[in-house]
């Protein structure tokens, strides 16, 4: 148990949207105070952190601030990566974190899952990329300008941009990753979870009770008896989200697949009126946030420990529950169901989409380890 | 000799970003480069097209109501009033967040948010740090809000075309109006010590003041909700064109430059480069665009929010009959234009006999805003070399300039 130095952490986020990154500042205010118990030494969105020493002459002043930049010893308790990996940057970072760090959390489904960007490699234009050139301002790929950023070089070699990989990837298809928070964002029960369980082991356990009623058993006992939970783990529910969800629950029986649109809201299961929902596949922890208001789950969480493919698992469930033995109108329901590999992988393509080659790396090799509990798991290899 | 100065990475942007100095003798060049991907559309092509409203928030919350509005009109649907007063109450609640996160930030320039009361007032910084704490609560109270009203705070997912997915159950909409009670008062002490002594003539930011850019036009939405009109202003304050979103999506171009990935865009008519967000709704004739401008702008704007949810946060606003229109056929094109808190957004969907989106065009306000960053990113650096500050200072000055926007 550590009680004097304030433990070190780094957090670093790639292109996402901060609300990772927020959501640890909001702990603070909100559920309780780092103060004197945890130091945040490196973060480029807060404290404009870098990893590299700052140009030229003018550079030495910042150089010599060892707050701003990693110092060749430094080394991190626990850093906290939030975002997708989609540049050379991204990976370099989550390299260099890995390295100087004792713990590496992935922090929401972007980090763990890979995210909403992996659904760039369902787009023609960018299959197999990671989505080069940036059209936030247009969809339509001829006025994009498309690959300008490439010719950088030609301006000045200090303008070039991180390169793009080739493929959109969460944390541990990089790096090895020794804890996950998953979910867009992370609740914020489960980050503190996550944070406060890791960082304040065999503190006495009223400070800990709030942390381990939230998770499985065999977490919350290595909690409470002072250990960190094993490696590998996931800081949310073992179970479904339908296990939590609130809503009334009769007979699965499909006659026609709805969109979210044809919907109304009646309390009664999401699937159950023929509206995909991944409740059934997905990992529980966020408390059915989404089925509270009336609208499917997308799997933000990843999928449940029993679930090897979430996909394969939906279209099991689906397909089994189609009311009718009739060939012609069991096409016309499966027929109804649109876009499935964007629904059902929306968050996870990259690490749990069995049909994708999980274990290529960015240069086309085999890195030769292999996930758990299905295509990659999100904390596999 | 051209020598380089690389200040990266520039703090509390949205994305990644840094800035690059080229000098060789004839004066320094400044680039503001944004160094990661942004290719929503992207992720967005061959989606059920109502299903982008759950994707779009991860640009920000308020891009969920942009959405909506656009399938609304996809779909042929009107909502109900009171499906139309929760997603205001919504955009209200990100109004507050978005500003109220801002000022945070500028706070975390002034010393370690995360340290001890104690040790803060040894330092002399205790204030600063109680402020943040002020802060932070008004913000816990205008979260609340958005989860309530958006189903998620950071990415709302509430509302669907043709209104909302759902009523608000009586201990939410009782909620929303002790909400609103609350956070008046804590918006106005807010106010109070940012007025008077963080942003006052004299106080800490006095060396921002004469960060500026130069005079550009502005867009925003009309507050005439019906007419739905974007009004352009150009450089010198002078009323411009006013445009459907569907025409101010056709009349605004878009371009990339070859060392940053958020592009830029301008409207011609406008005189090239226009400014939207706070600025922009609050700009007064002549007044060059700053952060401070914007800082004053988004207090003022706190206050107006903090009134407006007290109009809005009542029970006779937030039930009724019905929440939700529901859309019988698949249209074919939907546009539409909401004025979010960090500025105007733009919306448009084009789909198949399926609805599975096969175009799409969103303005998000970091490319509209992305020439007045760079010019005030250029003053910084500008001021600070000439004036003989460090790396440090410059940066400084530059992620201050660049909060805001």
């Amino acid at each position: 148990m550590r009680t004097k130095k304030p433990f070190q952490i780094a957090v670093y986020g790639t292109a996402g949207c901060r609300a990772c990154e927020n959501n640890i500042i909001d702990l603070h205010y909100q559920v309780n105070s780092f103060a004197g118990r945890a130091e945040f030494k490196f973060w480029p969105y807060l404290l404009g952190s870098s990893f590299d020493d700052i140009g030229d002459d003018l550079g030495k002043d910042l150089r010599e601030d060892p707050g701003d930049n990693i110092g060749e010893n430094e080394r991190f308790d626990l850093a906290v990566f939030a975002g997708s990996v989609r540049n050379e940057a991204d990976a370099e970072a989550a390299r260099t974190l890995r390295e100087k760090s004792d713990i590496l959390l992935a922090c929401g489904a972007c980090a763990a899952l890979g995210g909403l960007p992996g659904l760039a490699h369902l787009n023609p234009d960018l299959k197999g990329s990671s989505g080069e050139g940036s059209d936030l301002c247009s969809g339509d790929r001829d006025n994009a300008q498309e690959n300008v950023q490439d010719n950088a070089e030609e301006l000045d070699p200090a303008l070039a941009l991180p390169k793009k990989r080739t493929r959109v990837q969460a944390l541990s298809q990089v790096v090895p990753v020794d804890y996950t928070v998953p979910g867009c964002p992370p609740t914020q029960n489960l980050l503190w979870a996550a944070i406060s369980s890791i960082l304040f082991r065999g503190e006495p356990t009223g400070r800990l009770s709030y942390v381990v009623s939230r998770l499985p058993e065999a977490v919350s006992c290595a909690i409470l008896a002072g250990e960190l939970p094993e490696k590998g783990i996931t800081f949310a529910g073992d179970k479904a989200v339908c296990a939590t969800c609130s809503r009334a629950k009769e007979e699965k029986r499909f006659s026609k697949g709805k969109r979210v649109y044809e919907s109304s809201e009646t309390g009664r299961c999401l699937l159950e009126q023929g509206l995909i929902c991944q409740g059934i596949t997905t990992r529980e922890g966020c408390g059915g946030l989404c089925t509270g208001v009336g609208l499917p789950c997308r799997g933000c969480f990843g999928k449940a420990d029993a679930v090897y493919d979430p996909g394969a698992k939906m279209v099991s469930a689906i397909s089994s529950t189609f009311d009718t033995d009739n060939a012609a109108t069991v096409k016309a329901i499966a027929d109804s169901f649109i876009d499935m590999t964007g629904t059902f992988y929306r968050y996870g393509l990259p690490t749990q989409c069995a049909l994708l080659d999980q274990n290529l790396t960015e240069k086309g090799q085999r890195n030769g380890r292999s996930g758990q509990n299905g295509p990659s798991g999100p904390s596999g290899g | 000799m051209e020598t380089t100065l690389t200040l990266s990475p520039i703090r509390w942007q949205e994305t990644p970003s840094r800035i690059t100095i080229l000098r060789n003798g004839a004066g320094p060049r400044t680039y503001l480069q944004t160094t990661a991907f942004e290719d929503l559309p992207a992720l967005c092509w061959g989606r059920p097209v109502e299903e982008v409203l759950r994707i779009v928030s991860i640009l920000s919350p308020a891009h969920h109501l942009a959405a909506a509005k656009a399938l609304d009109r996809l779909f042929g649907v009107e909502p109900p009033e009171t499906a139309l007063n929760m997603r205001a109450g919504l955009m209200q609640a990100l109004y507050a967040c978005h500003h109220l996160r801002k000022l945070h930030l500028l706070l975390s320039g002034f010393t370690d948010l995360f340290d001890s009361p104690r040790a803060a007032e040894r330092a002399g910084k205790g204030e600063i740090l109680q402020t943040a704490a002020d802060l932070m609560a008004a913000l816990h109270l205008a979260q609340e809000a958005a989860t309530i009203l958006g189903g998620r705070a950071d990415h709302p997912i509430s509302s669907l075309p043709g209104g909302v997915s759902r009523f608000l159950k009586p201990e939410y909409y009782e909620r929303l109006d002790e909400i609103a009670v609350q956070f008046k008062p804590a918006v106005d002490k807010i106010g109070k010590i940012f007025s008077e002594k963080i942003l006052a003539e004299d106080g800490p930011l006095e060396k921002m003041d004469g960060i500026t850019a130069e005079a550009m036009g502005a867009a925003i939405l009309s507050d005439e909700e019906a007419e739905e009109k974007i009004r352009f202003k150009n450089g010198s304050g002078a009323d411009g064109d006013s445009l459907s979103p569907e025409a101010a999506l056709d009349g605004i171009e878009c371009y990339t430059e070859p060392w940053t990935r958020t592009p830029f865009a301008g409207y011609e008519k406008a005189g090239g480069s226009y400014c939207v967000g706070p600025l922009a709704r609050s700009a007064e004739e002549g007044e060059k665009p700053s952060a401070m401008a914007a800082f004053r702008a988004m207090l003022k704007e706190l206050s107006k929010t903090a009134a407006a949810m007290q109009e809005l946060y009542i029970q006779e606003k937030m039930t009724g009959p019905s929440v939700r229109t529901v859309p019988k056929d698949i249209g074919t094109e939907g546009a539409a234009a909401v004025e979010a808190p960090e500025g105007l957004i733009l919306h448009r969907y084009r789909v198949d006999e399926k609805g599975i989106v096969r175009e799409m065009k969103i303005l998000d306000p970091r490319v509209q805003n992305n020439a007045l960053r760079c010019d005030l990113a250029k003053n910084a650096v500008d001021r600070g070399l000439n004036s003989g500050k460090s790396p440090r200072e410059i940066k400084g000055l530059i992620e201050a300039a660049l909060l805001p926007f």
